[in-house]
């Protein structure tokens, strides 16, 4: 073999692999098996910041479940406010606890992670990225919320609620669509319930009005929640209270009309007065004077001890003197 | 690691630990992969072969520790459930309810339907009036009265089947009279569930309470009924009757046994058959019936609870596992004292539950909270090698248990590797118990103050070690 063909063979070797080179495709990211939901933070900080203002970021270190727990002395509680990530268990499956990072709360990792490390994704065309995401249809699927939120029977009242109110899923009412990078939808991260003014009032509507006798009538009906309210924990309460403003001007006092809530299990004398989807709770009141202005009022509590003036007022209506 | 404080809210820095090191990284490293490339193209020369082989020169590989081999698990509860179904309370009838409530009723009204319904009681079955009792008490809204009966009645036939499902009335029953009688049923079954009950009536300054003044001279009169004690005359006053309450259930706090008193075990056949027809409630996907069995397990006597419970961690159903070191853990150093008393290696019994990723975590917590220094080199390893969660759970168990050599090791572990605050602070405080530092150590600023007082109380916990020696 001459000078020459060594040459030509060398240069056609190096052609090749020039073109290997040049066509093959861009390696896979090294792949980061995420340990912390801080991970995340450097690639994602728009839904982080989105999640650092939701309720799932303080379950673990908010004051009153800190309260409602015992600072989770009992720790049953814990497996919700502190859980491992959802898909590491089957669909419909309760979460255990995780030791690390309870701070945290439900974090990044409780719904993205998958049992081999990679992430899951709605987006059925994900990127290359470090943290390997994948498409799971179960993020999206109520099954992965029933895993801590069907505790109380939230889920389970959503699935036997009418049709036309309960949509899709639990994203459809407490994660909007918003606008990703690249030109894709996400899911806002901030998950609003029963802590959001705004989505209480959509869930029920209260009404009030004369009857004969000096009675007023009151109705309220769930319109919008799509499953019981209130709903999930027990200790949520909701109280309709009413007024009547006397001939002399002043207003009396709030009296209570009615409560709406699941009781605590030890509550054996109550029963669960939580009002499902669809439904209408009705009563009366009779005005001390017949013919007052009556005001009518429907309170959230998130514990049902919680005083009046920490309560948020979701709706109130009057009926006007003589109906 | 700086915590960027925003909102009600506070993240950890990005991943790293103490020194910012990043997080260990699993996967394929770059090196493999590029060796794999190159072979594909293994044709194109000896120059290009050449050129791949210094372009994928990384650093060799670390070799993995052997992954430990997966513990046997097996059905366990379904087995045991189908041994001893023959012995456990039978399942009453509706109608078999309704008779031992109508009779209940009677015995309120008292004259001759109560002389009637007392005697109609005594001539029935223990087990099958046992099963029906506790049928009406665990009736939603059975009526105060009525529940007081049936309390007082179990009380006069204690049967030790029954024993797992008075326990749990613990939970659940408010009236201060029905307290009395259900501690002094379970007293005489061998526990001492009850005394918390009687003590907190006794203390109780609650005069609203319904018939609390009654309740208190009945709780007064229950205490003679404590296992004796040299010295000690029951009923002789009020105050050593007291003194002796605090003994009995100081006692009963720490080795889950009353000190001089037969206590229930695994010979009573009825009470380890209701035993396990408690722990198969931890496979429920409703938390109720898990915090329920969660709350008996934990209140029964170690002789009766521990066997079962240990063999109950190699169940094949996760939640049972999980539950059951959960209960433990909670046990604590009870375990281990019982262990050591009863000749039982609860270390090598729990260890190879380190093989099983899904309960490694728990058994970590479980290992390291029955307090026995012989389980820290177990623990160590996962220390260094396990994920973020395991390390965690690692850190706190040798918090719990380690002696001053572990804890040396594990400083020189932990060295290697990032951790979470969490982790570090166990750490830290392991260091300043076994006087490894001097100062008393400063809780990480990142760390929830909750985090920082359930290990300080850990730490404090190791006092009641039991010693293996």
């Amino acid at each position: 073999m001459n000078a020459a063909r060594v040459l030509a063979l060398l240069l056609s070797a190096a052609g090749v692999v020039v073109l290997v080179l040049v066509l093959k495709p861009p390696p896979e990211p090294e792949f980061v098996e995420l340990q912390s939901s801080s991970q995340c933070l450097e690639c994602h900080p728009n839904v982080a910041a989105e999640w650092r203002d939701s309720w799932h970021a303080r379950a673990y270190v908010d004051p009153e479940v800190r309260r409602l727990s015992n600072d989770f002395a009992n720790e049953e509680c814990i497996a919700c406010h502190a859980p491992r990530p959802v898909l590491h268990f089957q669909a419909g499956e309760r979460v255990l606890a995780r030791f690390a990072e309870r701070d945290l709360g439900v974090d990044c990792l409780t719904c993205h992670q998958l049992p081999d490390g990679s992430v899951a994704t709605s987006s059925p065309d994900p990127p290359a990225a470090p943290c390997r995401p994948r498409h799971s249809p179960r993020l999206a699927d109520v099954s992965l919320c029933a895993s801590c939120h069907d505790q109380h029977g939230t889920v389970r009242q959503w699935a036997a609620a009418p049709p036309e109110l309960k949509g899709e899923g639990c994203l459809d009412c407490h994660a909007e669509p918003v606008p990703r990078p690249a030109g894709r939808m996400g899911r806002a991260h901030h998950f609003p319930g029963g802590h959001d003014p705004d989505m209480l009032r959509r869930a029920v509507e209260l009404r009030a009005e004369s009857e004969a006798g000096g009675r007023v009538r009151v109705e309220l009906e769930n319109v919008g929640a799509g499953h019981n309210f209130p709903t999930d924990e027990r200790s949520r309460a909701a109280d309709l209270q009413w007024r009547e403003r006397g001939s002399d001007g002043t207003w009396s006092a709030w009296r209570h009309l009615h409560r709406f809530r699941d009781p605590y299990r030890d509550e054996t004398d109550l029963t669960n007065t939580q009002l499902p989807a669809g439904e209408t709770w009705r009563g009366t009141v009779t005005p001390e004077e017949a013919g007052a202005e009556v005001e009518v009022r429907l309170l959230y509590r998130t514990n049902p001890f919680q005083p009046d003036e920490e309560a948020t007022e979701v709706h109130r209506v009057s009926v006007a003197p003589g109906g | 690691m700086s915590g960027a404080a925003s909102g009600s809210h506070a993240w950890p820095a990005p991943a790293g630990g103490r020194d910012g090191a990043p997080l260990p990284v699993t996967g394929p490293r770059p090196g493999g992969s590029l060796r794999l490339r190159g072979a594909a193209l293994g044709r194109c020369g000896v120059a290009l072969l050449l050129l791949l082989a210094l372009a994928g020169c990384g650093a060799p590989d670390e070799p993995e520790p052997d992954a430990p081999p997966a513990p046997p698990l097996r059905d366990v509860v379904a087995a045991r459930l189908a041994e001893t179904a023959a012995d456990a309370l039978p399942e009453p009838s509706a109608e078999e309810v309704a008779e031992v409530r109508d009779l209940l009723e009677l015995l309120g009204v008292g004259g001759r339907a109560g002389q009637m319904a007392r005697r109609e009681l005594a001539g029935r079955d223990d087990r099958r009036l046992a099963a029906a009792t506790l049928a009406v008490l665990e009736e939603h809204g059975t009526p105060v009265e009525l529940r007081r009966a049936a309390h007082a009645l179990l009380a006069t036939r204690p049967l030790p089947a029954a024993l797992p499902r008075l326990t749990l009335r613990l939970k659940y029953e408010k009236d201060y009279p029905a307290n009395v009688d259900l501690a002094r049923a379970l007293l005489r079954l061998g526990s001492g569930a009850g005394l918390e009950a009687l003590r907190g009536i006794l203390l109780a300054a609650d005069d609203a309470a319904p018939d609390a003044a009654a309740a208190r001279a009945a709780a007064a009169r229950a205490l003679t009924e404590l296992p004796p004690r040299e010295g000690w005359e029951p009923g002789a006053d009020f105050a050593t009757d007291w003194q002796r309450l605090l003994e009995v259930r100081e006692h009963w706090l720490v080795e889950r046994e009353l000190p001089g008193a037969p206590t229930a075990s695994v010979e009573d056949a009825g009470a380890v058959a209701e035993t396990w027809r408690t722990v198969a409630r931890l496979a429920s996907g409703p938390l109720r019936p898990v915090d329920d069995a969660r709350f008996v397990l934990a209140r029964l006597p170690a002789d009766l609870a521990l066997p079962v419970l240990l063999e109950a961690v190699y169940e094949r159903n996760l939640y049972v596992r999980e539950h059951v070191l959960q209960v433990l853990s909670w046990l604590g150093p009870t375990v281990g004292r019982w262990a050591t008393r009863r000749g039982r290696d609860v270390v090598a019994e729990l260890v190879p539950l380190l093989g099983e990723p899904r309960s490694r975590a728990r058994a970590l917590e479980a290992l390291g909270a029955i307090g026995l220094p012989e389980a820290a080199p177990a623990l160590l390893r996962w220390l260094r090698d396990g994920g973020r969660d395991e390390a965690t759970a690692a850190a706190d168990a040798l918090l719990r248990c380690a002696d001053r050599t572990a804890a040396e090791e594990a400083l020189r572990r932990a060295a290697e590797r990032s951790l979470t605050p969490a982790a570090r602070w166990s750490l830290d405080l392991l260091a300043a118990d076994v006087g490894l530092t001097r100062a008393g150590p400063e809780p990480p600023t990142d760390l929830d103050p909750a985090e920082v007082r359930r290990r300080e109380e850990w730490r404090a916990e190791r006092a009641l070690r039991p010693r293996s020696d």
